[in-house]
């Protein structure tokens, strides 16, 4: 599998701070993402849209990149897979696969 | 010999010689240049999700727990593994690749994968079968041949039996 849910038995924890405890929806992923590249990058959240070209449109370089798949992988509880970070092309494939994972 | 035999026994060499030289290079001018290529295949090894412990990791690299030790004491000095004792069974230990390890871990692993990727491009569906069928029995063959230097086999006795260096 590409991506997947890490343990379900650690999803049960009460916790505000974490966003994979509560039901994900696009909005809060997407929100959590743009607080990461934003930090990241250090730009500006309205910068990014889900429509935003991720390698073409932001200067991310391949440290980054793997920063931001391990941070993601943390904070949602997920395993990211090279063959689904090879597919992700825009802000809104990475919202996606996410979601997608957490349902 | 014969010619292509030995231009081939020539190349496996300078493929082995190359790829750890490669890598070893990657490492000094890259982001993880306190690293060498022991200490990322221990991080390979231990793998950037669930815990794993000391007897498992040692196992996987075929080192003994006592090399794995010292091993795992420089990566959690220069902070690239985590220690913990287990909860229930404060007897076993278990370590884990920190934030910085799962970094050194994607990084290396993604050069392995551009290297494939270069040498799988040009080749054709069934070029890429012979050549990952090839490459399977090479890999079984060395294995075979640790195996028998590592099962306390007589070095002198496998070298002329089995390999006639």
């Amino acid at each position: 599998m590409a991506v997947s849910k890490k343990k379900t038995s650690d999803m049960n924890a009460s916790s505000e701070k974490n966003p994979s405890e509560k039901a994900l929806s696009r909005e809060v992923i997407f929100e959590t993402l743009t607080d990461m590249l934003s930090e990241l990058l250090d730009m500006k959240k309205s910068d990014f849209s889900e429509d935003t070209m991720i390698f073409e449109e932001l200067p991310l370089d391949s440290l980054q990149l793997y920063e931001l798949v391990v941070d993601l992988e943390e904070r949602f509880d997920l395993q990211i897979s090279d063959e689904a970070i090879e597919k992700i092309r825009s802000v809104g494939d990475v919202v996606d696969m996410i979601h997608d994972a957490a349902k | 010999m014969e010619p292509l035999e030995k231009d081939f026994a020539e190349s496996l060499l300078s493929i082995f010689d190359n790829v750890l030289l490669t890598e070893e290079m990657a490492l000094s001018k890259g982001y993880f240049s306190d690293l060498s290529v022991a200490e990322l295949h221990t991080i390979n090894a231990i793998g950037p999700y669930e815990a794993r412990t000391m007897t498992e990791t040692a196992n996987i690299l075929g080192i003994t727990i006592g090399t794995l030790t010292v091993a795992v004491d420089r990566l959690v000095k220069k902070k690239y593994v985590e220690r913990q004792r287990d909860t229930k069974d404060r007897r076993i230990v278990r370590i884990s690749l920190s934030r910085q390890g799962k970094l050194a871990y994607r990084m290396h692993s993604k050069f392995h994968r551009v290297l494939a990727k270069r040498i799988f491009d040009p080749l054709s569906d069934e070029e890429r079968k012979i050549l990952t069928k090839t490459i399977e029995e090479i890999d079984a063959f060395v294995k075979e041949q640790y195996k028998k230097y590592s099962s306390g086999q007589q070095y002198k006795k496998i070298v002329r039996d089995d390999t006639e260096v």
